[in-house]
């Protein structure tokens, strides 16, 4: 099992949003979370990547078997969490290849594996980038400073190309992109697929999963898991919204 | 030699020099009269107010002494390669063992000019009111300092450093001049350091430094004080600009225990440019105050500043940034910022732009933050595997970086990065 909740119960500013959240995804496996604008999605998100300020007031959260609730952000990371950012933050001043090389190396520390060189680490951004067909000039800028919407989305996910996480949670990357980009965030999703990693896909849209196809879809409303199906039941939330959620489950 | 306390040592200023020429001595005297009528600013003085002279007045002080600084301890000292152009002054006093002046230019100290047709107009283009005592104290006082005169066309292509290393408490008082011709091009890089192996600085450098542009005329200045962290200075710039000439000033502070800093250009003629950035970077309980003060009192000319303070521990910040466009300076272009990062609750700044416009014809901006290292930021380069120190390393590296990048010699873009990492490893602790 990549990740194992059970019961979580989460705070921000003192108003409780995660309300006894439970959620098993198993390796190799991806699953998708939707669910109506404000029922605490990002905020799940947030919580695992460790974000300050997201208090956890019950429940446990086990990666990979072991509790991360203690670790810090950058712990989390290093051992293989990844959160694609719903709003990815503009840094001015920060260039985005230094940037993931100090965070790829900094993982690598972590691993006891030696640092990338320049020269290894331009060859893998090469190979990524061919796969994700982000423009070049977009690593010479800075962190998403000046990006579309787009462009960011796409930043985020060649990073999760470049880190291979073991988890990764996309949060509405797909929102706001063109037909070309969701391919492409697709296919650089498709290329991390495999037996030892796990992904949870945050999304509004039902059209992702023609892309993504996953083997669960959960619906968060209100804090906690309300449904969970195949994948079918995202096409049915497409046609029937949320509200009838509420009447039979 | 015995020390005094400054409030003693401005009524009885020392003059300096005795083979100085009857204009020098003329002005020296009118000088000592101002000073010892006014004193130095006044408590309550308005471009003054962020910055009380009351503890600096019963500072002990003592004549400059020779520091006896050898050339190994130079180049380290000062990140200097043994080929490099240099001018060197060690508690005020020319180093000519230590200095390397290129050849067939004249650039030398100040007291080998004493006597030549230059220098006496040079210094009578010097604004004789002023509210700062210090400028009066500088005349008075002054005993040498560095001198460069390039004649119409002269162009110094590798950069000239312009070295003044402190240690002790001497009272060091010294006037720079720099003066270009028609179309003359100077690069320099200066630095106020104290030497390696030597005592620190605990006195008061009280320096001015006069820069005239000719028509066409470029200057390249940049500057990085970085003095102990006990030295006190004063630091006054005053520039003149010429017809389409052009000035681009980069200024790094970052030692000193109390400093004031004050940069004043007019831009005299029609198409002058400059650019005045600055970095202030501030820990401990380091006090700077800086002043700039931009005239634009002809047509058509364009100012660009950049300044950012950092603020760490119990340190304390001042920007002040005034533009007066005056009158008929139609076609006027001037652009501010002064963007400020407070790293410790105790830490505090004071950025004021203050602009003044007295015609229609102009385009102005201005613009001025105070904030914090950006949580945002912050969670974003953690949640990729960076730990917090050198996340808010990073932020504040990419703080500063717009400014460095701006500065166009490689030279002095590594001295100002050399001196930034440096001082780097112990800021920030408190966030
Ligand atoms: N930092 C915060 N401060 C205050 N309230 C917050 C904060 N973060 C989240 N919330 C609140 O928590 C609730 C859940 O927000 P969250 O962003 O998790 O929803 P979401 O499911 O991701 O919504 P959307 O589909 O619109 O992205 C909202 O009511 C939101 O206002
Ligand atoms: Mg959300």
């Amino acid at each position: 099992m990549i990740l194992e909740i059970k019961n979580l119960h989460a705070s921000v500013e003192g108003k409780e949003i995660l309300k006894g959240l439970n959620l098993s995804l198993p390796a190799g496996e991806i699953h998708a979370i939707m669910g109506p604008n404000g029922s605490g999605k990002s905020t799940f998100g947030n919580v695992i990547a460790g974000r300050e300020g997201y208090k956890v007031t019950a429940g446990e959260v086990f990666f990979k078997g072991k509790d991360i609730l203690d670790l810090s952000v950058e712990e989390r990371a290093c051992e293989g969490v990844f959160l694609a950012f719903q709003y990815p933050v503009e840094i001015p001043g920060v260039n985005n290849t230094y940037f993931l090389r100090a965070g790829l190396n900094a993982q690598r520390k972590y691993q006891g594996l030696p640092p990338l060189d320049g020269a290894e680490f331009l060859r893998l951004v090469r190979e990524k980038l061919k796969v994700l067909e982000l423009k070049d000039d977009l690593l010479k800028r800075s962190v998403n400073a000046g990006f579309s919407g787009g462009e960011k989305k796409r930043n985020e996910i060649f990073q999760m190309a470049v880190l291979e996480p073991t988890l990764a949670i996309l949060d509405e990357t797909d929102s706001g992109l063109d037909i070309d980009a969701l391919q492409a965030v697709a296919k650089g999703v498709n290329a991390l697929r495999d037996e030892r990693r796990a992904m949870l896909v945050i999304t509004h849209y039902q059209r992702l999963l023609d892309y993504i196809v996953p083997d669960r879809v959960h619906v968060l409303a209100d804090g906690v898991i309300a449904r969970s199906g195949g994948p079918e039941l995202a096409l049915e939330l497409e046609q029937k919204g949320y509200t009838w959620l509420g009447e039979s489950g | 030699m015995s020390a005094l306390p400054l409030s003693e040592l401005i009524q009885q200023p020392v003059l300096a020099g005795k083979q100085e020429p009857l204009w020098l001595s003329q002005q020296r005297l009118q000088a000592a009269k101002y000073l010892q009528a006014s004193g130095l600013p006044a408590e309550g003085s308005e471009n003054w107010r962020y910055s009380s002279l009351r503890r600096l007045q019963t500072k002990l002080l003592e004549q400059p002494t020779e520091l006896h600084l050898t050339e190994p301890q130079l180049l380290a000292s000062a990140g200097l390669q043994a080929t490099d152009n240099r001018m060197v002054f060690a508690n005020g006093i020319y180093q000519a063992h230590l200095s390397l002046v290129p050849a067939g230019l004249r650039i030398s100290n100040l007291n080998s000019q004493l006597h030549t047709a230059e220098l006496e107009s040079l210094m009578q283009t010097v604004p004789t009111a002023t509210d700062c005592g210090f400028s009066w104290l500088n005349t008075t006082a002054f005993n040498d300092g560095l001198f460069i005169h390039l004649d119409a066309g002269q162009v110094l292509e590798a950069p000239l450093h312009f070295i003044q290393l402190g240690g002790g408490n001497s009272l060091i008082n010294s006037r720079h001049i720099i003066s270009l011709g028609e179309a003359a091009k100077l690069t320099l890089i200066e630095q106020f350091i104290e030497a390696t192996e030597m005592p620190p600085t605990q006195g008061l450098f009280n320096c001015q430094t006069d820069v005239h542009l000719a028509k066409s005329a470029r200057l390249d200045w940049s500057r990085v004080q970085a003095l102990g962290a006990s030295a006190v200075l004063v630091d006054r710039v005053n520039c003149w600009l010429g017809e389409n000439s052009h000035l681009h000033s980069s200024q790094l502070d970052c030692g000193g225990l109390w400093v004031r800093h004050d940069v004043d250009v007019a831009l005299n003629e029609p198409g002058a440019f400059v650019e005045v950035n600055g970095v202030l970077m501030l820990r401990g309980r380091q006090h700077c105050d800086v002043h700039t003060k931009i005239v634009h009192a002809a047509i058509n000319c364009t100012s660009r500043e950049t300044f950012k303070c950092i603020a760490d521990d119990r340190s304390r910040g001042v920007f002040n940034g005034k533009i007066l466009v005056q009158p008929g300076a139609d076609g006027t272009d001037s652009a501010q910022r002064s963007d400020n990062l407070l790293l410790s609750e105790h830490a505090r700044i004071d950025t004021k732009p203050d602009l003044e416009i007295l015609t229609d014809d102009v385009v102005a901006s201005h613009g001025a933050t105070v904030g914090q290292l950006d949580e945002d930021a912050l969670f974003y380069i953690r949640s990729r595997g960076i730990d917090s120190p050198a996340a808010k390393k990073l932020l504040m590296r990419a703080f500063y970086q717009q400014v460095v990048e701006l500065i166009a010699e490689p030279r002095a873009q590594e001295a100002f990065t050399a001196k930034l990492d440096q001082i780097f490893e112990h800021t920030g602790k408190s966030v």
